[in-house]
């Protein structure tokens, strides 16, 4: 057994920082979107029964859903973490993302090998054998008006269950050069899919037709023209919210919204990292996952959230034409591996290469002051 | 002419006659196997393959109708009850206490469910053959709305949510249930449910719905296939398989619990208790996992009520005898106060009369294990069921006055809707809506399809298998081949006609044949059905037309892109680089147009490892959509299952060339056929 | 030519008057087995028939309006006569009879209409308790049982039945005890006592209720064995829809049945209930009624309204009426002990029978042999091989053993047409549970059980069992070290 003397030496010695920290709420104040004031985290003690997390999601009625590296969890009343898995009716134990159908509140998880729909307590499974599928990698996946959309390792797919039609499209069918796909999302006129090298696909499905975004440059690993397009072929994963649509990639960060794209890379901007994993879209707020831990912005401001050497939280806030603030934080994300991500009014929650985080909301930044001072 | 002559013409003629025949069968002997790829055939007839014409199947032919009562509903005030005639495309009202009818009026599409509104100034209508449903007023007696819902609806819940008046739909065809607002009539949602929805009810405060499916599917989630040992793709076929109890939240759509009814079907209607917050849905309890050695003892099947609690948990009780079975659940009804249920057995002409009481005292006495178990005693039902009242022929809808005190009964099969006095148990008033159809052998064979008495102590009837002449999903283990040997999976009884020979082994060659003394033997273990019955049978299941699996909108469009090009598939003779695809393994031979099937046996490479032969017959492809699982022993769970997991060699159609968007594309051509 | 037709009409006249047919019996006739008061031998009854119907017994046919002097009598020419059953079609009468002291009683079909009886039956050793199964057939139960030891005499009877036409009867039963009563039930089934063995006195063995198809196959408990069954029962019959009622006594000694009992067809076991509760008479038989109502011969007891010398005599009787009433018919003269009447009823359910008669084995599937009402389950009683033994000259010979699968299956070929025993032996080679001669297999049958002592009524679990993915083991044969009859 190990001895909890360092980690409780080093709890004692960081009260007084923590405590000054606490004692200057205003120094995010001005920060148009909410900002992180501790974490809280949970691993193996809580039930989770892996380091990884790839994915949080939180449905309609408050149950918090998490897609680990082996099954598929929810967190119960007691705060504890119940697991599914393949015995269970899980398609595989790998979970990549899990999304809520709005309307019927079924669960569509994306898995390692198929996709499975959790509806009312069980499970029901389509693998690229037993339906039209087009690949068992199920990458991501996403839900609007009844029609599930899911990005796979073989082409984009989209499952009308009334009809129990599928459809795939990929480099066959669609203007997609190659089918990897990473991420798909739908919205309420047109369908971006996040395909691995081969930037974003638009589909508009009324229309049946496609349009790529590339970047422009072709750069592999430099952004050469900022704002020309997507920054990277290499979209790894894409969120879309009323009208803006983020891409990630491993190579920086871009926004499309009515005046065009706009790109980040580390080098130049407030971005913590290049190599960004995950982008959730919430009020106009990117909240970005990355390998060295989160970054949220809505274009203008920047605040990113990193574990520090010593495990300790940083908090730093870029405001435009300011130079960055660094704050200490009471807690750390739990992992700086961030691989996805899930932002409400109420919170955030971070799934990390090595459990998962809560992002508490400092009280001053709550949602109705960010609407506030957007009007 | 000299004798000689007269000899010598005659042997000339004779040989020449001969000559002609022996030619003629060995050419159409090449013929036959050219054509089929299949050199060990030996002669068959021409119409295995040509002069077939889907307009000479009795199924495509004009057909009596007959005025059956399907769905029954009773105004609130009890003075009104409300008809539907599915198979005349009518909606009576008649007098609630006389049964005159005071109107009619005409709801194309098959007006099958029923339900009112609260004031019971609406009334809404599932028209099973047009996918929509109607709105009457009742004012005018006329239908003023209409909205399209999914495929075959059925039947009909209505209750006033905090968000507006809600109409859940059943969506016999398309396994949904559809979520009409009413104002105006549209619809809010269509969560997925278990296969074949057939009943709904609704909470009257708005909070909770259910829809209970008719069909049942391996529940994979049982956890029986690890301890099953099968070789691998096969495990699934010994799991027991479960129908579903859907809880929904009617305001939204919302799915808040599925809940597995564990070897139960048939479920074709449910009703919700306020006084004691339960749902109670008749059921079959099925055992085709278990060698059909017998039938006594409820081996096969048999009848129960699924009892689900205000938190989901179900409990299955039986409804049947020791030494008597009530067939075919079907209608149920239960009065305001939740003190008795009623429940139509269709197949034995019996209502059964439930004493909620005692059974809720029975489950408060008994322990979790005998609760489990339940079901499985046969004696059980003793406890509870306290009359059985007689009925015509076939009940099935089923549905209460107010008050409590009249039974309405839709007498399906002999167009009769009878009113029982629920104190003396005794039929009060009849109304007869025609002479019950005797003279029309397709009704009177439904009425044989129907009837129970035909099955060792009335256990089941052919419906409980093939209900409205279809599949029930499932695959089954017939003894008289060997204990545990030759599973076989359920095959369709419609679109038949033309299709001889039946049975998986093509050992049947005529209907009478199947359902006469084979059937007996191996299944009913009693007298075979009398020819006279049988002949009707026969006539009544050459009527039935394949499953509809297209939407009535859909029907006459022409196919869509990816329907066509997936028609292009099945028909492909090569590969797209110009390889031949050997005739044998071309989709049309043995599927052949317009039956999809050429009626003769074929290898498809799908031996099992209990199975005696590799050679099964053809199924035709009409409704194939609607009739999974797949292969003789049902080991395929969907259409693509065919060629991915259960493909080998290329010996089931050529598709190692195939890409996902061909299958994909074959798979919807399929499914329109 | 136009005498032709008188000539035909009256030949046909003529045979039928030769062959008895003057008219059809009235509606509401009755058919009765009458005893003479006084035994009119001094002889000791050699066998059960001798003993029930002694010399004098005999079978009449009773017309409205039931006078004492308006019988037919049916069984001419015999010397006794009983047991009478009427057949489905309402017109067809058997009974056991017995010509002369020297002859066997047989059965016999009575001419309704007059004349003596046709034989039925020439079974060595005699024939009796006949019952009318699917299309016609006879079922009657040989040889008589001699009067001292009905149940395990050296011949025990069993059932045959035999079709109309033929002239062999089929033996239908295999039970080392005495297999009686035979009577059809309306899903064509065939009820019969028999000895349950296994009782906590062996010295009173205990009858109980067992059914067998009319193929002889699917011998199955129908009442009785969860519930002590009954030192004395006989003549079990379907009263109604709801009830199978028989004759029951608690004392083996009883020489004259007293009690009319049934048990409901919806509950068999455990719902023994004493029928006629109000009435203080001692009964001999019961048969179905008219609706709501059964007919009895009951000898009313003790306070009645009836002087001391009283007979058997016939009675509607309903379950709810408190007491008996006018008896529906009564002579003097004679003890009216058996009465049916003559009318059609339902035709039971025909059974399509799935044998193979050119095999000598039967296949047996046990789902689950630790599923019993023996102990608490299968933690407790955990079978580790089940054995399997023939039942051959009064002793057991082993056939072999197997161990279940793991999920308590089996799957066996046994021997046909004879007694089997399983027992089922935990893993210390005690014996678990063990199933006593009580049940056969007949040839190319396929039988199968829930579990080994399972409670009745009891349908499966829908389970696959891991028997059934294996060819059935054949036990058909004693192997050498087991070969044998085992003490």
């Amino acid at each position: 057994m190990k001895s909890s003397t360092p980690s409780l030496l080093a709890a004692l010695l960081a009260v007084p920082t923590l405590l000054a920290a606490e004692s200057q709420p205003v120094a995010y104040k001005d920060v148009p979107f909410p900002v992180i004031e501790r974490f809280e985290n949970f691993g193996k003690a809580d039930g989770i029964p892996a380091e990884k997390v790839h994915a949080v999601y939180k449905t309609r009625d408050g149950q918090l859903w998490i897609g680990t590296w082996n099954g598929l969890c929810v967190r119960g009343e007691d705060g504890r973490f119940h697991r599914y898995g393949p015995e269970d009716g899980l398609s595989h134990k790998m979970v990549l993302q899990v999304v809520e159908d709005p309307q019927t509140g079924d669960l569509w998880i994306a898995t390692m090998r198929g996709l499975t729909r959790y509806s009312g307590g069980r499970f029901t499974v389509y693998t690229q054998t037993n339906s039209g599928l087009p690949n068992n990698v199920v990458y991501g996946v996403d839900v609007l008006d009844g029609r599930v959309w899911v990005a796979t390792a073989a082409g984009a797919g989209a499952f009308d269950p009334r009809a129990g039609t599928w459809k795939i499209y990929d480099h066959n069918n669609t203007v997609m050069h190659e089918p990897w796909c990473y991420a798909i999302q739908a919205t309420p006129e047109l369908v971006f899919i996040g395909v691995w090298g081969g930037g974003i696909i638009e589909h508009d499905p009324a229309r049946g037709t496609f349009k790529e975004y590339r970047d422009p440059d072709r750069d592999f690993h430099f952004d050469l023209v900022p704002d020309d397009g997507p920054v990277n072929d290499i979209t790894s994963w894409i969120a879309w919210e009323d009208g803006r649509l983020w891409q990630c990639t491993y190579f920086g960060f871009a926004r499309r919204d009515a005046r065009g794209w706009k790109t980040w890379v580390e080098e130049k901007t407030p971005l913590l990292s290049n190599f960004t994993q995950f982008v959730w879209a919430h009020r106009g707020t990117a909240w970005i996952g990355m390998d060295k831990g989160v970054s949220v912005t809505d274009g203008e401001t920047w605040v990113n959230y990193e574990v520090g050497a010593a495990g300790e939280g940083l908090r730093t806030i870029h405001r435009p034409g300011q130079p960055p603030e660094t704050q200490p934080m009471s807690t750390a994300l739990a992992n700086g591996f961030v691989l996805g991500l899930y932002v409400d009014d109420e919170e955030a929650w971070f799934a990390t290469s090595n459990g998962l985080s809560r992002g508490v909301f400092a009280k001053s930044q709550r949602p109705a002051a960010v609407a506030r001072a957007q009007r | 002419m000299n004798p000689r002559g007269f000899v010598a013409i005659s042997l000339v003629g004779l040989v020449a006659v001969g000559g002609l025949g022996a030619g003629s069968y060995f050419w159409s002997v090449g013929h036959v196997r050219r054509w089929t790829g299949n050199p060990t055939l030996g002669f068959v007839s021409c119409t295995h393959c040509h002069g077939n014409d889907l307009n000479k199947t009795a199924w495509a032919k004009p057909r009596p109708h007959h005025p059956a009562p399907a769905g029954l509903a009773v105004a609130p005030d009890g003075r009104r009850l409300y008809v539907a005639l599915d198979d005349v495309d009518e909606v009576l009202e008649a007098d609630a206490e006389t049964l005159a009818v005071l109107r009619r009026t005409r709801v194309a599409g098959g007006p099958f469910g029923l339900a009112l509104d609260r004031a019971g100034r609406r009334l809404f209508v599932a028209c099973r053959h047009q996918d929509r449903v109607a709105q009457l007023d009742l004012e005018t007696f006329r239908e003023v709305d209409s909205v399209f819902v999914g495929l075959e609806p059925v039947a009909l819940a209505y209750t006033e949510t905090p968000a507006g008046e809600r109409l859940l739909v059943a969506n016999s065809g398309s396994g949904d249930a559809a979520l009409l607002s009413l104002s105006p009539l549209k619809e809010v949602a269509r969560p997925a449910t278990g296969r074949e929805p057939f009943g709904v009810a609704a909470s009257p405060d708005g909070q909770r719905a259910w829809v209970v499916s008719r069909l049942a599917e391996p529940d994979l989630a049982a956890g029986g296939a690890s301890a099953h040992p099968a070789e691998a793709g096969f495990a699934h076929l010994f799991l027991p398989a479960a129908s579903e109890l859907t809880l929904l939240q009617p305001a939204t759509g919302r799915v808040l619990r599925r809940v597995p009814l564990e070897s139960a079907h048939l479920s074709e209607d449910l009703v919700y208790v306020p006084a004691r917050g339960w749902a109670l849905a008749p059921l079959v309890k099925v055992r085709n996992l278990v060698p059909i050695t017998q039938v006594a003892h409820g081996w096969v099947m048999s009848s129960g009520l699924a009892v689900a609690d205000r938190q989901g948990r179900v409990v299955q009780v039986p409804l049947d005898e020791a030494n008597a079975y009530f067939a075919d659940p079907a209608g149920i009804a239960v009065d305001g106060a939740g003190r008795r249920a009623y429940v139509a057995s269709g197949g034995s002409d019996v209502i059964s009369v439930v004493d909620l009481d005692r059974l809720a005292a029975w489950l408060d006495r008994a322990d979790e294990a005998t609760r489990r178990d339940a079901i499985r005693d046969l004696s059980l039902a003793d406890e509870y069921v306290v009359a059985r009242v007689p009925t015509g022929r076939n009940p099935r809808h089923l549905a209460l006055s107010p008050d409590g005190r009249r039974l309405y009964v839709s007498v399906r099969l002999e167009d009769q809707v009878w009113a029982v006095d629920t104190e003396r148990l005794e039929l009060s008033a009849r109304l007869v809506l025609s002479d019950g159809g005797t003279r029309d052998p397709i009704r009177r064979g439904e009425r044989v399809f129907t009837r129970a008495a035909h099955t060792f102590q009335s256990q089941f009837s052919c419906r409980s298998c093939h209900p409205d002449g279809h599949v029930d999903g499932l695959a089954y283990d017939f003894d008289g081949d060997g204990i545990g040997d030759n599973l076989l999976d359920n095959r369709t009884l419609r679109g038949i006609d033309r299709t001889a020979p039946f049975k998986w082994n093509g050992k049947n060659p005529t209907l009478p044949f199947q359902c006469g003394p084979r059937f007996s033997r191996v299944l009913m273990r009693t007298d075979p059905i009398p020819a006279d019955d049988l002949r009707d049978l026969e006539t009544f299941l050459k009527s039935q037309p394949p499953a509809r699996t297209r939407h009535f909108t859909e029907l006459g469009k022409p196919l869509s892109p990816a329907a066509e090009r997936g028609r292009q598939l099945f028909f492909a003779t090569q590969r797209p680089d110009g390889t031949p695809i050997p005739i044998a393994r071309q989709c049309q031979t043995c599927h052949r147009p317009p039956l999809f099937t050429n009626r003769l046996k074929t290898s498809v490479g799908t031996r099992g490892p209990r199975d005696v032969t590799d050679e099964f017959d053809t199924p035709h492809l009409l409704g194939i959509g609607a009739s999974a699982p797949y292969l003789h022993d049902g080991r395929a769970r969907t259409l693509e299952e065919l060629w991915t997991t259960y493909q080998t060699n290329d010996l089931h159609g050529v598709s190692s060339y195939w890409s996902k968007h061909q299958l994909n594309d074959l798979v919807e051509y399929l499914k329109t056929l | 030519m136009r005498i032709l037709p008188s000539l035909s009409g009256a030949w046909l006249a003529a045979v039928l008057a030769g062959s008895g047919c003057r008219e059809s019996p009235p509606a509401g006739a009755l058919v009765l087995t009458q005893t003479p008061l006084a035994a009119t031998s001094s002889l000791p009854a050699a066998t059960v028939l001798d003993e029930r119907y002694p010399p004098g017994s005999r079978v009449v046919l009773l017309l409205p309006p039931y006078r004492t002097n308006d019988v037919r009598l049916l069984s001419q020419g015999l010397l006794a006569a009983g047991d009478a059953v009427v057949a489905p079609d309402g017109r067809t009468v058997y009974f056991a009879g017995r010509r002369d002291a020297a002859s066997d009683w047989q059965i016999y079909q009575a001419r309704l209409n007059g004349g003596s009886p046709r034989r039925v039956t020439a079974m060595p050793g005699g024939a009796l308790n006949p019952a009318v199964a699917a299309h016609d057939e006879l079922v009657f139960a040989s040889p008589v049982p001699p009067a001292d030891q009905p149940w395990s005499p050296p011949q025990p009877a069993a059932l045959h039945a035999l079709k109309p036409g033929e002239k062999s009867p089929r033996r239908l039963t295999c039970t080392p005890h005495s297999a009686l009563d035979p009577t059809v039930l309306a899903d064509g089934r065939i009820l019969f006592v028999t000895v349950q063995p296994g009782g906590a006195d062996p010295a009173t063995p205990r009858r109980a209720l067992f059914t067998v198809n009319t193929d002889g196959s699917e011998p199955t408990a129908f009442a009785g064995q969860h519930d002590g069954g009954w030192p004395l029962l006989r003549r079990p019959r379907l009263l109604d829809r709801q009830w199978v009622g028989f004759l029951a006594a608690e004392h083996p000694a009883a020489g004259d049945l007293t009690r009319a009992e049934g048990v409901r067809l919806a509950r068999p076991q455990f719902s023994r209930t004493p029928l006629l509760p109000a009435v203080n008479a001692r009964c001999r038989a019961l048969e179905p009624g008219q609706p709501g109502e059964w007919l009895a011969c009951l000898e009313p007891l003790g306070l009645n309204r009836r002087g001391s010398n009283d007979t058997f005599a016939v009675y509607r009787v309903r379950a709810d009426v408190p007491e008996t009433v006018t008896p529906l018919f009564d002579d003097p003269a004679w003890h009216e002990v058996e009465a049916a009447w003559l009318a059609a009823r339902p035709r039971p359910q025909g059974h399509m029978s799935s044998l193979d008669p050119r095999r000598a084995t039967g296949t047996v599937l046990c789902l689950d042999v630790n599923e019993t009402s023996f102990a608490e389950g299968p933690v407790t009683n955990s079978a580790a091989r089940v054995r399997f033994a023939a039942w051959r000259q009064g002793a057991e010979q082993v056939l072999g053993e197997l161990p279940p699968h793991a999920d308590g299956s089996f799957l066996v070929e046994l021997p046909a047409d004879v007694p089997l025993v399983i027992e089922a032996y935990d893993a210390e080679g005690r014996l678990a549970r063990r199933c006593p001669p009580l049940f056969w297999v007949r040839p190319g049958e396929n039988r199968g059980c829930v579990g080994c002592h399972e409670p009745h009524h009891r349908a499966p679990r829908n389970v696959r069992p891991l028997a059934a993915n294996r060819a059935p083991v054949s036990l058909t044969l004693p192997p050498p070290a087991l070969a044998g009859p085992v003490p």
